[in-house]
Protein backbone atom coordinates (compact mmCIF):
# COMPACT_ATOMS: atom_id res chain seq x y z
CA UNK A 1 0.00 0.00 0.00
CA UNK A 2 2.81 2.49 0.81
CA UNK A 3 4.14 1.75 -2.34
CA UNK A 4 0.89 2.82 -4.35
CA UNK A 5 0.96 6.04 -2.39
CA UNK A 6 4.49 6.84 -3.40
CA UNK A 7 3.74 5.72 -7.44
CA UNK A 8 1.00 8.19 -7.20
CA UNK A 9 2.89 10.97 -5.67
CA UNK A 10 5.27 10.38 -8.92
CA UNK A 11 2.80 10.49 -11.44
CA UNK A 12 1.58 13.25 -10.13
CA UNK A 13 5.25 14.77 -10.56
CA UNK A 14 5.63 13.52 -13.93
CA UNK A 15 2.30 14.48 -15.10
CA UNK A 16 2.99 18.27 -13.85
CA UNK A 17 6.25 18.31 -15.90
CA UNK A 18 4.71 16.63 -18.99
CA UNK A 19 2.11 20.29 -18.59
CA UNK A 20 4.96 22.70 -17.88
CA UNK A 21 7.19 21.79 -21.43
CA UNK A 22 4.22 20.82 -23.48
CA UNK A 23 5.43 17.47 -23.89
CA UNK A 24 3.34 14.98 -26.27
CA UNK A 25 4.34 12.05 -24.16
CA UNK A 26 6.44 10.98 -21.07
CA UNK A 27 8.95 8.58 -22.97
CA UNK A 28 11.66 7.37 -19.92
CA UNK A 29 12.68 8.45 -16.74
CA UNK A 30 15.05 7.23 -13.78
CA UNK A 31 14.17 6.88 -10.20
CA UNK A 32 16.15 6.23 -7.27
CA UNK A 33 15.29 4.44 -4.42
CA UNK A 34 17.84 4.66 -1.26
CA UNK A 35 18.21 0.95 0.07
CA UNK A 36 17.01 3.09 3.95
CA UNK A 37 14.14 3.93 2.67
CA UNK A 38 12.28 0.81 3.42
CA UNK A 39 10.58 0.97 -0.02
CA UNK A 40 10.96 -2.26 -1.42
CA UNK A 41 11.74 -1.79 -5.37
CA UNK A 42 10.04 -4.68 -6.56
CA UNK A 43 6.57 -3.42 -4.62
CA UNK A 44 7.55 -0.16 -6.04
CA UNK A 45 7.69 -1.56 -9.63
CA UNK A 46 4.77 -3.57 -9.51
CA UNK A 47 2.55 -0.52 -8.15
CA UNK A 48 3.99 1.85 -10.90
CA UNK A 49 2.64 -1.14 -13.53
CA UNK A 50 -1.12 -1.48 -11.78
CA UNK A 51 -1.27 2.54 -11.74
CA UNK A 52 0.37 2.86 -15.59
CA UNK A 53 -2.13 0.91 -16.79
CA UNK A 54 -5.26 3.23 -15.87
CA UNK A 55 -3.05 6.34 -16.97
CA UNK A 56 -2.96 7.02 -20.72
CA UNK A 57 -0.19 9.63 -20.48
CA UNK A 58 2.15 7.05 -18.84
CA UNK A 59 1.26 3.98 -20.66
CA UNK A 60 4.76 4.47 -23.03
CA UNK A 61 6.52 5.43 -20.04
CA UNK A 62 9.48 3.40 -19.14
CA UNK A 63 11.09 3.52 -15.44
CA UNK A 64 14.18 2.93 -15.07
CA UNK A 65 15.00 2.40 -11.03
CA UNK A 66 17.97 2.39 -9.20
CA UNK A 67 18.78 1.36 -5.48
CA UNK A 68 20.93 3.89 -3.88
CA UNK A 69 23.17 2.13 -1.43
CA UNK A 70 23.45 3.84 2.17
CA UNK A 71 26.91 5.72 3.36
CA UNK A 72 26.87 7.32 6.67
CA UNK A 73 29.03 9.64 8.13
CA UNK A 74 30.47 9.08 11.97
CA UNK A 75 29.61 12.36 13.87
CA UNK A 76 32.19 11.34 16.47
CA UNK A 77 35.47 10.76 14.60
CA UNK A 78 34.42 11.55 10.48
CA UNK A 79 34.40 8.42 9.20
CA UNK A 80 32.44 7.55 6.23
CA UNK A 81 30.99 3.44 5.92
CA UNK A 82 28.29 1.43 4.58
CA UNK A 83 25.71 -0.39 6.23
CA UNK A 84 22.60 -0.04 8.27
CA UNK A 85 20.77 2.43 10.93
CA UNK A 86 21.92 -0.09 13.59
CA UNK A 87 25.80 0.10 12.47
CA UNK A 88 28.54 0.79 14.57
CA UNK A 89 31.44 3.26 13.21
CA UNK A 90 33.78 0.82 12.14
CA UNK A 91 36.35 3.40 13.18
CA UNK A 92 35.55 4.14 16.54
CA UNK A 93 32.49 2.32 17.23
CA UNK A 94 30.31 5.37 18.00
CA UNK A 95 26.60 5.05 17.01
CA UNK A 96 25.94 8.78 16.23
CA UNK A 97 25.94 9.27 12.94
CA UNK A 98 24.31 11.21 9.60
CA UNK A 99 23.16 9.27 6.88
CA UNK A 100 24.95 10.53 3.43
CA UNK A 101 22.99 8.53 1.16
CA UNK A 102 20.49 5.75 0.87
CA UNK A 103 17.53 7.71 1.94
CA UNK A 104 16.25 8.71 -1.22
CA UNK A 105 12.98 8.48 -3.06
CA UNK A 106 13.87 10.41 -5.83
CA UNK A 107 12.51 10.84 -9.44
CA UNK A 108 15.86 11.84 -10.97
CA UNK A 109 15.15 12.41 -15.23
CA UNK A 110 12.96 12.56 -17.26
CA UNK A 111 12.72 11.75 -21.03
CA UNK A 112 9.92 13.54 -22.62
CA UNK A 113 9.36 13.81 -26.42
CA UNK A 114 7.85 17.69 -27.11
CA UNK B 1 15.19 10.84 -31.33
CA UNK B 2 13.45 12.09 -34.45
CA UNK B 3 15.22 15.62 -34.95
CA UNK B 4 16.93 14.17 -38.24
CA UNK B 5 13.73 13.33 -40.19
CA UNK B 6 12.06 17.10 -39.96
CA UNK B 7 9.09 16.24 -38.66
CA UNK B 8 9.73 18.87 -36.12
CA UNK B 9 9.76 16.15 -32.79
CA UNK B 10 12.45 15.86 -30.62
CA UNK B 11 13.46 14.26 -27.38
CA UNK B 12 13.57 16.16 -24.33
CA UNK B 13 15.47 15.39 -21.48
CA UNK B 14 15.55 17.10 -17.95
CA UNK B 15 17.23 16.76 -14.42
CA UNK B 16 14.64 16.73 -11.74
CA UNK B 17 16.24 15.38 -8.95
CA UNK B 18 13.96 16.09 -6.59
CA UNK B 19 11.56 13.93 -3.86
CA UNK B 20 9.18 11.55 -4.60
CA UNK B 21 7.49 13.31 -1.66
CA UNK B 22 8.64 16.89 -2.25
CA UNK B 23 4.43 17.83 -2.54
CA UNK B 24 3.75 16.49 0.85
CA UNK B 25 6.97 18.17 2.43
CA UNK B 26 6.01 21.21 1.03
CA UNK B 27 2.51 21.12 2.81
CA UNK B 28 4.39 19.53 5.63
CA UNK B 29 6.27 22.88 5.92
CA UNK B 30 3.11 24.74 5.66
CA UNK B 31 1.74 23.17 8.48
CA UNK B 32 4.70 23.66 10.37
CA UNK B 33 4.59 26.86 10.18
CA UNK B 34 0.41 27.09 11.16
CA UNK B 35 1.43 25.26 13.98
CA UNK B 36 4.29 27.90 15.49
CA UNK B 37 2.13 31.11 14.34
CA UNK B 38 -0.99 29.54 16.61
CA UNK B 39 1.92 28.37 19.49
CA UNK B 40 0.82 24.24 19.21
CA UNK B 41 2.56 21.65 19.76
CA UNK B 42 2.30 18.75 17.47
CA UNK B 43 2.65 15.29 18.57
CA UNK B 44 2.69 12.54 16.04
CA UNK B 45 1.72 9.12 17.31
CA UNK B 46 2.78 6.13 15.22
CA UNK B 47 3.00 2.23 16.22
CA UNK B 48 1.10 -1.16 15.15
CA UNK B 49 -2.74 -1.78 15.22
CA UNK B 50 -2.86 -2.32 19.05
CA UNK B 51 0.21 -1.30 20.20
CA UNK B 52 -2.24 1.12 22.43
CA UNK B 53 -2.01 4.48 20.86
CA UNK B 54 -5.72 5.78 21.10
CA UNK B 55 -5.13 4.54 24.86
CA UNK B 56 -2.36 6.08 25.11
CA UNK B 57 -3.79 9.50 24.36
CA UNK B 58 -6.50 8.84 26.92
CA UNK B 59 -4.72 8.45 29.77
CA UNK B 60 -2.49 11.27 28.59
CA UNK B 61 -5.53 13.61 27.97
CA UNK B 62 -7.07 12.83 31.20
CA UNK B 63 -3.36 13.53 33.14
CA UNK B 64 -2.98 17.32 31.42
CA UNK B 65 -6.39 18.33 32.27
CA UNK B 66 -5.23 21.66 32.86
CA UNK B 67 -4.13 22.11 29.29
CA UNK B 68 -6.07 22.53 26.29
CA UNK B 69 -5.70 19.56 24.39
CA UNK B 70 -7.02 18.42 20.84
CA UNK B 71 -6.64 15.21 18.94
CA UNK B 72 -6.46 14.21 15.26
CA UNK B 73 -7.50 10.99 14.66
CA UNK B 74 -6.71 8.77 11.71
CA UNK B 75 -8.63 5.74 10.86
CA UNK B 76 -8.42 3.43 8.03
CA UNK B 77 -12.05 2.70 7.93
CA UNK B 78 -14.24 3.92 11.19
CA UNK B 79 -14.77 6.49 13.49
CA UNK B 80 -14.45 4.61 16.44
CA UNK B 81 -11.07 5.86 18.05
CA UNK B 82 -12.50 9.12 17.48
CA UNK B 83 -15.62 8.51 19.02
CA UNK B 84 -13.98 7.24 22.09
CA UNK B 85 -11.89 10.29 22.86
CA UNK B 86 -14.14 12.89 21.94
CA UNK B 87 -16.35 10.84 25.29
CA UNK B 88 -13.44 12.87 27.25
CA UNK B 89 -15.02 15.81 26.31
CA UNK B 90 -11.87 16.89 24.15
CA UNK B 91 -12.00 17.96 21.11
CA UNK B 92 -11.32 15.59 18.44
CA UNK B 93 -11.57 15.50 14.19
CA UNK B 94 -11.20 12.29 12.46
CA UNK B 95 -9.65 11.32 9.56
CA UNK B 96 -11.22 8.14 7.56
CA UNK B 97 -8.20 7.64 5.19
CA UNK B 98 -10.34 5.03 3.19
CA UNK B 99 -7.68 2.42 3.29
CA UNK B 100 -4.63 4.56 2.70
CA UNK B 101 -2.13 3.18 5.00
CA UNK B 102 -1.03 6.81 6.87
CA UNK B 103 -1.67 10.24 7.32
CA UNK B 104 -0.38 12.87 5.21
CA UNK B 105 0.42 16.78 5.63
CA UNK B 106 -2.78 17.17 3.01
CA UNK B 107 -5.02 15.39 5.73
CA UNK B 108 -3.79 17.17 8.44
CA UNK B 109 -4.10 20.24 6.78
CA UNK B 110 -7.72 19.82 6.38
CA UNK B 111 -8.74 18.41 9.91
CA UNK B 112 -7.00 20.77 11.87
CA UNK B 113 -8.89 23.42 10.29
CA UNK B 114 -11.48 22.26 12.71
CA UNK B 115 -9.79 22.92 15.45
CA UNK B 116 -7.67 25.70 15.13
CA UNK B 117 -10.53 28.36 16.80
CA UNK B 118 -10.20 26.26 19.69
CA UNK B 119 -6.16 27.18 20.14
CA UNK B 120 -5.07 24.33 21.53
CA UNK B 121 -1.57 23.88 23.43
CA UNK B 122 -1.21 20.29 22.48
CA UNK B 123 -2.18 18.94 19.09
CA UNK B 124 -2.03 14.60 19.13
CA UNK B 125 -2.17 13.26 15.90
CA UNK B 126 -2.71 9.43 15.89
CA UNK B 127 -1.77 8.29 13.15
CA UNK B 128 -2.35 5.32 11.22
CA UNK B 129 -1.83 1.83 12.49
CA UNK B 130 1.23 0.97 10.39
CA UNK B 131 4.56 0.69 11.52
CA UNK B 132 6.14 1.36 8.22
CA UNK B 133 4.57 3.68 6.07
CA UNK B 134 3.96 6.76 8.67
CA UNK B 135 7.63 7.30 8.89
CA UNK B 136 7.55 8.95 5.36
CA UNK B 137 4.92 11.28 5.50
CA UNK B 138 5.71 14.23 7.31
CA UNK B 139 2.76 15.99 8.61
CA UNK B 140 4.28 19.43 10.12
CA UNK B 141 4.69 17.88 13.19
CA UNK B 142 6.82 18.99 16.50
CA UNK B 143 7.70 15.44 17.37
CA UNK B 144 7.34 11.63 16.46
CA UNK B 145 6.35 9.13 18.98
CA UNK B 146 6.78 5.73 18.68
CA UNK B 147 4.17 3.58 20.34
CA UNK B 148 5.50 -0.36 21.23
CA UNK B 149 3.64 -2.83 23.23
CA UNK B 150 5.40 -4.96 24.75
CA UNK B 151 3.67 -7.74 23.68
CA UNK B 152 4.78 -7.10 19.77
CA UNK B 153 8.01 -8.42 20.57
CA UNK B 154 11.77 -7.18 20.77
CA UNK B 155 12.74 -7.37 17.41
CA UNK B 156 10.50 -4.05 16.04
CA UNK B 157 13.14 -1.48 16.39
CA UNK B 158 15.23 -3.77 13.43
CA UNK B 159 12.60 -4.47 11.31
CA UNK B 160 10.84 -0.78 11.34
CA UNK B 161 14.37 1.04 11.64
CA UNK B 162 12.48 4.04 9.78
CA UNK B 163 10.39 4.92 12.32
CA UNK B 164 12.71 4.61 14.80
CA UNK B 165 15.24 6.78 13.43
CA UNK B 166 12.56 9.70 12.99
CA UNK B 167 11.18 9.71 16.37
CA UNK B 168 12.28 11.71 18.94
CA UNK B 169 10.20 9.29 21.71
CA UNK B 170 9.82 5.84 22.54
CA UNK B 171 6.88 4.99 24.49
CA UNK B 172 6.91 1.19 25.90
CA UNK B 173 3.10 -0.02 27.00
CA UNK B 174 1.31 -2.53 28.68
CA UNK B 175 4.41 -2.90 31.04
CA UNK B 176 2.05 -4.63 33.37
CA UNK B 177 1.77 -7.83 31.04
CA UNK B 178 5.87 -8.14 30.91
CA UNK B 179 5.34 -10.73 33.63
CA UNK B 180 4.13 -12.69 30.63
CA UNK B 181 5.80 -12.39 27.51
CA UNK B 182 9.36 -12.34 26.50
CA UNK B 183 9.86 -8.62 26.52
CA UNK B 184 13.64 -6.86 27.69
CA UNK B 185 12.59 -3.57 27.73
CA UNK B 186 15.92 -2.56 28.90
CA UNK B 187 17.22 -4.89 25.14
CA UNK B 188 15.00 -2.95 23.36
CA UNK B 189 15.60 0.39 24.71
CA UNK B 190 19.17 0.17 23.82
CA UNK B 191 18.42 -1.52 20.22
CA UNK B 192 16.37 1.39 19.14
CA UNK B 193 19.26 3.91 20.94
CA UNK B 194 21.54 2.37 18.31
CA UNK B 195 19.31 3.21 15.81
CA UNK B 196 18.75 6.72 17.49
CA UNK B 197 20.82 7.31 20.20
CA UNK B 198 19.07 10.93 21.24
CA UNK B 199 15.72 8.81 21.68
CA UNK B 200 14.04 9.33 25.01
CA UNK B 201 12.69 5.70 26.35
CA UNK B 202 9.29 5.67 28.47
CA UNK B 203 8.53 2.40 29.76
CA UNK B 204 4.52 2.70 31.20
CA UNK B 205 1.13 1.24 31.58
CA UNK B 206 -1.95 3.32 31.29
CA UNK B 207 -3.79 0.22 33.31
CA UNK B 208 -1.62 0.46 36.60
CA UNK B 209 -0.26 3.70 36.31
CA UNK B 210 3.21 2.54 36.60
CA UNK B 211 6.31 5.35 34.31
CA UNK B 212 3.28 7.70 33.32
CA UNK B 213 4.73 10.53 35.78
CA UNK B 214 7.86 10.81 33.08
CA UNK B 215 6.01 10.83 30.00
CA UNK B 216 3.89 13.30 31.39
CA UNK B 217 7.17 15.49 32.22
CA UNK B 218 8.30 15.27 29.22
CA UNK B 219 5.33 16.37 27.40
CA UNK B 220 5.23 19.51 29.29
CA UNK B 221 8.96 19.99 29.04
CA UNK B 222 7.55 20.52 24.95
CA UNK B 223 5.61 24.12 25.74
Amino acid sequence: MHEASLVSALAENLLELKRREGARRILKFKVEIGELSGVDPEAFRLAYEVLRDNLPDLREAEMELSLVPARFRCENCGASFPGDYLAPCPDCGDLEKVALAGEELLLREVEMEV
Amino acid sequence: MCESCGCGERTLRIEVAEGLLSTNERLARENRAWFERLGVRVVNLVGSPGAGKTSLIEATVKALNDLRVAVIEGDPETRRDAERLSRLGIPVAAVTTGGVCHLDARMVHRAFHALEDLRPEILFIENVGNLLCPADFSLGEDLTVVVLSVTEGEDKPEKYPQAFRRARALVLTKVDLLPYVDFDTEKVAELARRINPALKVFPLSVKTGEGLSPWLDFLRSLL
